[in-house]
C-alpha cells in the first residue's frame, strides 16, 4: 500500500496567486529534519505535493518528520478507522480562520479532521487534518514566548521552522487519535500546548547545535505569547500599574513579586477572585491618573518607590512567610530587620513613608501640580475604597509602625512579636465581597478553609471573620448551615 | 467579566464612543484610524489590535474584531496576547488598524476533499464595523478553574463598542 501522509498545498484554488508560500514549507521542513539530503518532494497532484523522506539522520525531529512521512495513519474517532493525511498550509498575514481568528493571534494551528470532536474540528472542512501557520512572522514583527528560567518573560522568538514543528506535533497526537487536554489558559500551558512545546525544543536545540550556540528554550508551562517588540503582552503586563511607573518597568523585580503574589498564593479561589476583582475595580479607578501625574514630576516616582512600593512588597513577603512557615517572632523580627542595617537609610526610609502617609492622609497638601493631584485622586479614590485600605493602605501603616519600633531600639522578638499581632489584627478585617452569598454550602466550606490556611492564622482571627460573615449574610441557609455547625477544634497556632 | 456577580454589574460604566477618523488606502491594504472616547470618570480599558475579521461579499461589509468574543478554542503555536491600552476619564484616544487588501480563508473543499481557499477583497468594503471590547479594568488572566469556553479576553470584557463605517460607493 502506497504512504498518503504528509503534503504542503502548493496552489491556492480559489484564491490569488501568493496567497501560499510552498517554497517557505519546504525549508522550514528541511530544518526539521536536519538538512537531511534524504528529504524530497513529489511532483505536484492536485493542489498540493507530497513530501517523502529516506530518514538518513537521528535526532528527535528527522525521527518525527519521517513517522510522519512514512506512516498510514488510520485513527478512529468513533466512526470506524479513517485514512488521515496531513497537510501543511502555509499562509500569509491575511489569513484568517473560519471563526474569523486572525493567523496572527495564533502564529499556527493544527486543525482535526471534521466531525472528530477535537478542538478546532469545526473550523475544518476536510477530512485531512490541516497545519496552518503563518509563514510572514506576524508581518516581519515575530512571535515573542516565554525564555525558560524567566518566569514568563516573552523574548523568545519563534522562528517558522518553529511553529511549523509546533503543530506537527499537534498534528502527530491528532493522527494518532492522543489528543491530550486543551485548554483556554496559557498560563499554566495545557498538557497538549505543554507537550507541544517539548516537541519544540527539541527542535529549537537540533537548531543551536547545528550553529554551535547554547540552546535557549521556551518554557514549556507558559503557552502565552506576544508580539515581539511591543504591542501584545497583555497577560499581566498592566499589573501594579504604580508599581510600574514608580520602578520605572513593569518587568521590574517590584512588579514580578506584586504579580507573583498575587497568582501564586491569592487569586485561585471564588473569593480571593472575587476580592481581586473588586480591588481592581477600585484600585484602577485612579491609578492611570496618578500615573499620568507621577510622570510630570521626576521626583514623585522616586517617593512612591521607596516610601510606598518597596515597603508594600516587603511587608506582604512576611504576611507570606508568616502564613506558609509560621516563623517564631524573633524569626519574623530577623527577617524585617534584614532590610534595616542601616540605621541612617532606615531613618530616610522612615521619613519618605511619613511624607507619604500625610500626602495620602490630606494632612499635608502639596502646592498645586501633579504632587497635589496624586493626594487629591488618592484621597478621593482610594481612601473610600475598603480594599484598597486593606490590601494596600493598611500594610504599609504595619511596616511603618515596625520601623518605627526599630529605631527605637527594639529587639527582634519584639518586632517580630508587634508585627504578627498586627498581621494577625490585619487579617480579620478581610473585606466580606457579595460572592460569600452566592456560594453553595460546600464550596463555602472549602473556600473558608482556604482562607483560613493562607490568612487567619490564629483562632481569634478566625472566629471574628466568621461573625463578620455571619453577621452579614446570616439569613442565608448557606452560611448558617456552615457557620452555625459544630466545627472541628480550631488549630491552636496562635 | 461575569454577568451574574453582583459585583460586576453595581456599577456599569458607559460604553466607549467610537468613530472613524479616516479609511485610506495604503500600498498594502487599508489604513484604518479609530477614536474612541471614554465619557466615564475612570479610565477604560480596551483592546488595541485587530483580533480577527470577517468579510460577507453579497453585503461587502467587513466586520473587523478588536476582541475575542466568539473565537474557538484550537491548538496553535503561540497564543498570543491582545494589545491593551487605555483611555482617560472624560478623554479620547485615537488608534490606527493596519488592514489588508484581502483575506484569505477556507473554502469549500473540491470533489476529491482536497483543500481549497477563498480570497475577499476587503478593500471593496461598503461597509466596515469595527467591535471594539473593552473593560473598566486591565485585562487579568482568569486563574480559577472553569468549564467555560470563552477566551480569556472574551470574559474579561464587560461590553463591546460598535463602530459603522459607510464607504463611499465605489
Amino acid at each position: 500500500m502506497s504512504i498518503v501522509t504528509l503534503f504542503i498545498q502548493t496552489n491556492a484554488t480559489g484564491a490569488g496567486a501568493g496567497s501560499l508560500d510552498p517554497n517557505q514549507a519546504a525549508v522550514d521542513l528541511a530544518i526539521a529534519a536536519n538538512g537531511d539530503t534524504g528529504l524530497g518532494l513529489n511532483a505536484a497532484v492536485g493542489n498540493r505535493q507530497q513530501v517523502t523522506y529516506a530518514r538518513t539522520l537521528a535526532g528527535p525531529p528527522p525521527v518525527r518528520v519521517d513517522t510522519l512521512v512514512n506512516t498510514n495513519f488510520s485513527p478512529d474517532y468513533g466512526a470506524g478507522p479513517q485514512a488521515v493525511p496531513v497537510v501543511v498550509l502555509p499562509v500569509l498575514a491575511n489569513f484568517v480562520l473560519n471563526d474569523g481568528t486572525s493567523i496572527l493571534a495564533v502564529g499556527g494551528t493544527a486543525l482535526p479532521p471534521q466531525g472528530t470532536g477535537l478542538p478546532g474540528d469545526v473550523l475544518n472542512n476536510t477530512n485531512d487534518c490541516l497545519v496552518i501557520y503563518d509563514t510572514t512572522q506576524n508581518n516581519g514583527a515575530g512571535y515573542c514566548t516565554a525564555r525558560a528560567g524567566t518566569g514568563g518573560t516573552l523574548d523568545l522568538a519563534t522562528p517558522n521552522a518553529v511553529i511549523l514543528y509546533h503543530e506537527l506535533s499537534h498534528a502527530f497526537r491528532t493522527v494518532n487519535n492522543a489528543s491530550l487536554a486543551l485548554s483556554l489558559i496559557c498560563n499554566p500551558a495545557s498538557p497538549e500546548e505543554n507537550a507541544a512545546i517539548t516537541d519544540e525544543n527539541d527542535l529549537r536545540t537540533q537548531i543551536a547545535a547545528a550553529m554551535g550556540v547554547p540552546a535557549v528554550l521556551r518554557d514549556p508551562n507558559i503557552h502565552c505569547g506576544a508580539v515581539c517588540g511591543g504591542g501584545g503582552g497583555g497577560g499581566g503586563g498592566s499589573c501594579c500599574i504604580i508599581a510600574s511607573v514608580a520602578s520605572r518597568s513593569p518587568m521590574s523585580a517590584e512588579v514580578q513579586t506584586l504579580r507573583a503574589l498575587r497568582d501564586q498564593f491569592l487569586r485561585r479561589t471564588e473569593v480571593g477572585f472575587a476580592f481581586f476583582r473588586q480591588l481592581f475595580h477600585d484600585y484602577y479607578s485612579f491609578s492611570p491618573q496618578v500615573c499620568t501625574a507621577m510622570s510630570r514630576e521626576p521626583s514623585l516616582p522616586g517617593l512612591v518607590l521607596e516610601g510606598y512600593v518597596r515597603p508594600l512588597i516587603a511587608v506582604l513577603q512576611l504576611m507570606r512567610d508568616l502564613a506558609l512557615d509560621a516563623c517564631r517572632d524573633a524569626d519574623l523580627g530577623r527577617r524585617f530587620l534584614q532590610e534595616h542595617a542601616d540605621p541612617a537609610a532606615s531613618e530616610a526610609q522612615l521619613a519618605l513613608l511619613q511624607q507619604v502617609e500625610r500626602l495620602w492622609s490630606g494632612e499635608e497638601l502639596p502646592p498645586p501640580g501633579p504632587a497635589r493631584e496624586v493626594a487629591e485622586l488618592i484621597r478621593r479614590h482610594a481612601c473610600t475604597s475598603e480594599h484598597v485600605q486593606w490590601a494596600l493602605v493598611a500594610p504599609v501603616r504595619i511596616y511603618s509602625q515596625a520601623l518605627a519600633a526599630h529605631l527605637c531600639g527594639e529587639s527582634p522578638s519584639v518586632i517580630g512579636r508587634a508585627l504578627r499581632i498586627a498581621i494577625d489584627q490585619w487579617s480579620e478585617r478581610f473585606p466580606i465581597d457579595p460572592v460569600w452569598a452566592a456560594l453553595p454550602a460546600q464550596e463555602l466550606e472549602a473556600e473558608l478553609q482556604t482562607l483560613e490556611t493562607v490568612l487567619l492564622r490564629t483562632a481569634k482571627a478566625r472566629n471574628s471573620f466568621r461573625r463578620r460573615l455571619l453577621k452579614r449574610f446570616g439569613d442565608l441557609p448557606a452560611i448558617r448551615a456552615v457557620l452555625c455547625a459544630a466545627r472541628p477544634t480550631v488549630g491552636a497556632r496562635s | 467579566m461575569n454577568e451574574q456577580d453582583p459585583a460586576a454589574s453595581a456599577e456599569r460604566p458607559q460604553p466607549l464612543k467610537g468613530s472613524v477618523k479616516s479609511l485610506t488606502a495604503t500600498e498594502r491594504g487599508m489604513q484604518v484610524v479609530l477614536r474612541l472616547q471614554n465619557p466615564n470618570a475612570r479610565a477604560m480599558h480596551y483592546i488595541a489590535d485587530v483580533r480577527g475579521m470577517d468579510y460577507d461579499p453579497a453585503t461587502r461589509k467587513l466586520t473587523v474584531r478588536l476582541t475575542d468574543e466568539g473565537r474557538v478554542l484550537i491548538p496553535s503555536a503561540v497564543q498570543v496576547q491582545p494589545t491593551f491600552r487605555f483611555v482617560d476619564p472624560g478623554s479620547e484616544a485615537e488608534i490606527r488598524l493596519d488592514l489588508p487588501q484581502s483575506i484569505v480563508r477556507l473554502g469549500a473543499p473540491l470533489p476529491t476533499g482536497e483543500v481549497t481557499l477563498e480570497e475577499h477583497r476587503i478593500a471593496d468594503a461598503e461597509e466596515v464595523e469595527i467591535d471594539v471590547a473593552w473593560a473598566d479594568t486591565p485585562y487579568y488572566e482568569d486563574t480559577r478553574p472553569s468549564a467555560r469556553q470563552d477566551m480569556p479576553a472574551a470574559r474579561w470584557q464587560q461590553g463591546k463598542s460598535r463602530v459603522s463605517y459607510k464607504a463611499r460607493p465605489r
